[in-house]
C-alpha cells in the first residue's frame, strides 16, 4: 500500500512543482521512402510518418490523463535528412522539409526534428545541398528543425562546415526576419551529437536505430528548486552543506526520472514500438518556477554568472545524473542541465541586468549540457564571428568528449539590450552583446580541421 | 491446522505501551496463531486489527474473557466469515486525491460519490493544513463500466463540491516512491 505522505508528495511535485513530461518523441527511419525523385520521396516520408504516428498524440495524452502527469510536448524525429535526399537538388530538399511539416501538423505533433547532416569530417554533395537549403526550409515550415553535426572527439572539428554554418545562421535569421529571426531558434549545430536525442531542436533518429522507438525527455527544475528549498527551510542553511543539497538533488531526479520512464514505456507499449532512452536533462520553461537559473541562486549565487555559477552547474549536472541514471534502465539523449537564454526566465533576467555574459555562459557549458543556447545576439554580427563563437564552443565538446551544442539567434535590426520574444516554449530575453566582434576572420577562413584530440596525457 | 477457526479482533485505546504485548500474550496463552496484523495511531490513540487462529473448542467469549482479563483496552472479537482472503492487486488500483477548504462532511461527500458508482475505498487518509483538508483515497475502478464516464462524473463532481479532485493510476506513486 502506498503512503498517504508519498502520495501527497507525488501530487505536489505535479500539481505545484512543474513536474511534467517534457518531451515524448518518436523516433522514425525515412531509409526506405527514398525513390529516384524528390517528389515521390516526400509523398513515402509523408505517408510513413502518418502511418506510424497517426495515434501517437492521443496515445501520449491517454497516458498521461491515466497518471495525471501532462506530456508537454509530443515530436518527432526522423532520420537525418541528408541520408534521404542525397542526390537531390537544394529545392528538392526543400520539399522533403515540406513534406515532413505538413505530416507533422497533421499527426498533431508540435514539432519534428531531423532536418540534418553529420559533416564532422567531411562534406558530402548532399550534405551540401542539404545546408544551403536550411534558410528556405527553415522560414517556409513551422514545425521542422534543424541540426548539423560539425565536429566530434574521434574526428576533431571540421571547420570548413563551421565557416558555412555560420553564414547559413545569418541567412537562416534573415530569411525570417520578419518572425525576428526565428528561423535560426530552430537550427543548432553540434558537436558529439547523441542519435537518440529527445529534445529539439536537436532531435535525430540516428542510423544505427531501430525503425521506430520511443525516446523520453523528463522535465523538473521546478521540482528540484522546491526540494532544496524545503531542505533549506526544514534543516537550516547554516547545517547543511553542499553534499547535502547535492543529495537533496539526486533524490528530487530519481522522482522525476522514474516519472517520466514509466509515461515513456506505456507509451511505447500502447503504440507496440520498443522503449529507446530517457533524457535525464533538466530542461526549463520559460514559466516562473520552472528555472534551472533559479536553482543557481538557491544554491548560493546572488546573481547569476557571479563567480561560482560555474562550479553550482557542474554540481547540479553531476547530482542529476547520478539521481538519474539510477531511476531509469535506460539513459541517453543529451542528459544533463540545460541552460538556454530564452527558454528560462531567470537566465534572461540575468541577461538584462548584465550579471551573466557570454563568456560567462560558455563556461558554464563547460560542465553540463548542452552549449550556448536560445542565445539573442545583434543582428549585425557577422557570420565569421559567428562561427568563431560555434568553434570556441563546439571544441569545448570535441576535448571533453561530451555533446556541445550551439543555437545562435542573430535577431535581424536588433542591437544589444533590446528584446526579443518569440512566445511559448521558446520564451523571451533582451539581445546579449557580442564582444570583440570582426576580430576573428582570418581564423575561420583557415578552413580544414581541427584535428582529433589526443586521448592520453589528461590534464 | 486445516480445521481451526479464524477470529477477529479489534482494539482500541488512548495509545500507551504494552497494548500489543497484553492483547498478544492473551492471545498466545489460548494457542491462538496470528495470521495478519495492523496498528495505527491517531492524534493519539492505538487502534489495531488482526486475525488469529484457534482450536474448533476456543470459543468468542473465552477470547473476549481472557483479552479481558489481560488488558484494560477496549477489545471486540468476532469470528471470521468464511476463509481470508488477500487484497489482490487490481490493474485498475487509482488513486483519489481530493483538496479543497476544511468543512463538515467532505469526506461523506467524496465517499458517497463513490459509492453510488460501486467504486470500493480500499484505503483513505487525510491531512489538515492551513484549512486545506485533502483526502487521498486508494479505489479499485475496476467494477466500473467505462473509465470515461467516471473521469467526466468526477469532474462534475469537483466543480458542484469546489474540491481540486485528481485521479491518477497508482503506478506513478509506485514509480516515484519505490527503488
Amino acid at each position: 500500500m502506498i503512503r498517504s505522505d508519498q502520495i501527497l508528495k507525488t501530487v505536489e511535485m505535479i500539481q505545484k512543482e512543474n513536474l511534467d513530461v517534457r518531451a515524448v518523441t518518436m523516433g522514425i527511419s525515412l531509409l526506405d521512402c527514398r525513390t529516384g525523385d524528390a517528389e515521390s520521396t516526400a509523398r513515402n516520408v509523408g505517408d510513413k510518418i502518418k502511418l506510424l504516428a497517426g495515434s501517437f498524440v492521443e496515445t501520449c495524452e491517454r497516458i498521461g490523463g491515466k497518471y495525471g502527469v501532462p506530456v508537454v510536448n509530443k515530436r518527432i524525429s526522423v532520420t537525418p535528412i541528408s541520408h534521404v535526399g542525397a542526390g537531390f537538388s537544394q529545392e528538392g530538399f526543400v520539399r522533403l522539409a515540406r513534406a515532413l511539416d505538413q505530416a507533422a501538423a497533421e499527426v498533431g505533433i508540435d514539432i519534428i526534428g531531423g532536418y540534418s547532416a553529420n559533416v564532422e569530417k567531411g562534406i558530402s554533395q548532399g550534405d551540401m545541398n542539404l545546408i544551403a537549403s536550411i534558410p528556405e526550409a527553415l522560414a517556409s515550415t513551422g514545425k521542422v528543425c534543424s541540426s548539423i553535426n560539425a565536429g566530434s572527439t574521434r574526428h576533431g572539428l571540421n571547420m570548413d562546415a563551421v565557416g558555412m554554418l555560420g553564414k547559413t545562421v545569418k541567412a537562416t535569421a534573415e530569411a525570417s526576419r520578419d518572425d525576428g529571426g526565428f528561423g535560426a531558434a530552430k537550427l543548432v549545430v553540434f558537436a558529439n551529437q547523441p542519435g537518440d536525442n529527445p529534445f529539439m531542436a536537436g532531435a535525430i533518429h540516428c542510423l544505427g536505430e531501430a525503425e521506430a522507438v520511443i525516446n523520453v525527455g523528463v522535465s523538473g527544475p521546478g521540482v528540484i528548486a522546491r526540494a532544496l528549498e524545503r531542505k533549506i527551510a526544514e534543516a537550516g542553511a547554516e547545517s547543511l552543506g553542499l553534499d547535502d543539497l547535492a543529495e537533496e538533488i539526486k533524490q528530487a531526479t530519481f522522482r522525476v526520472t522514474r516519472c517520466g520512464e514509466l509515461v515513456g514505456r506505456q507509451v511505447a507499449e500502447a503504440l507496440g514500438l520498443p522503449f529507446g532512452v530517457v533524457d535525464l536533462s533538466l530542461a526549463p520553461t520559460p514559466s516562473v518556477g520552472d528555472s534551472v537559473g533559479e536553482i543557481l541562486k538557491i544554491l548560493g549565487v546572488d546573481a547569476i554568472g557571479a563567480p561560482g555559477s560555474t562550479a553550482i552547474v557542474a554540481m547540479l549536472n553531476d547530482a542529476v545524473k547520478k539521481g538519474g541514471s539510477f531511476a531509469s534502465q535506460s539513459v541517453g539523449g543529451l542528459s544533463g542541465a540545460f541552460i538556454p537564454v530564452m527558454e528560462d526566465a531567470e537566465l534572461a533576467e540575468a541577461v538584462e541586468s548584465g550579471s551573466l555574459t557570454l563568456e560567462k555562459l560558455e563556461a558554464m557549458t563547460c560542465v553540463c549540457s548542452v552549449g550556448l543556447d536560445m542565445v539573442p545576439i545583434p543582428g549585425e554580427t557577422d557570420a565569421d564571428t559567428l562561427a568563431a563563437i560555434m568553434a570556441d564552443e563546439l571544441m569545448i565538446g570535441v576535448i571533453n568528449s561530451k555533446t556541445t551544442a550551439v543555437r545562435l539567434i542573430p535577431v535581424p535590426g536588433k542591437k544589444a539590450g533590446e528584446f526579443i520574444s518569440f512566445g511559448g516554449l521558446f520564451g523571451e530575453s533582451v539581445v546579449m552583446p557580442v564582444r570583440n566582434t570582426g576580430r576573428s576572420a582570418r581564423f575561420v577562413n583557415f578552413g580544414g580541421r581541427i584535428p582529433a584530440p589526443i586521448h592520453s596525457l589528461k590534464n | 491446522m486445516a480445521d481451526r477457526q479464524l477470529m477477529v479482533i479489534s482494539v482500541m485505546d488512548r495509545d500507551r505501551p504494552g497494548i500489543v504485548a497484553e492483547v498478544t500474550e492473551g492471545i498466545s496463552s489460548l494457542d491462538g496463531n496470528l495470521a495478519d496484523l495492523r496498528e495505527s495511531v491517531l492524534c493519539g490513540y492505538f487502534t489495531m486489527i488482526l486475525v488469529a487462529s484457534f482450536a474448533p473448542d476456543v470459543s468468542v467469549e473465552q477470547v473476549e474473557q481472557t483479552l479481558a482479563d489481560v488488558t484494560s483496552s477496549r477489545v471486540s472479537v468476532a469470528l471470521a466469515d468464511g476463509p481470508l482472503t488477500e487484497a489482490e492487486e487490481s490493474e485498475h488500483a487509482y488513486v483519489l486525491s481530493a483538496v479543497g477548504r476544511d468543512r463538515v462532511g467532505l469526506v461523506a461527500q467524496v465517499s458517497r460519490f463513490c459509492c453510488d458508482r460501486g467504486v470500493n475505498i480500499v484505503d483513505l487518509a487525510s491531512h489538515v493544513e492551513d484549512d486545506q483538508y485533502t483526502m487521498m483515497l486508494q479505489i479499485d475502478l475496476s467494477g466500473l463500466p467505462a473509465l470515461e464516464t467516471f473521469e467526466a462524473e468526477l469532474k462534475g463532481f469537483g466543480q458542484d463540491s469546489g474540491l481540486n479532485l485528481v485521479l491518477q493510476h497508482v503506478d506513478i506513486f509506485r514509480a516515484t516512491n519505490e527503488i
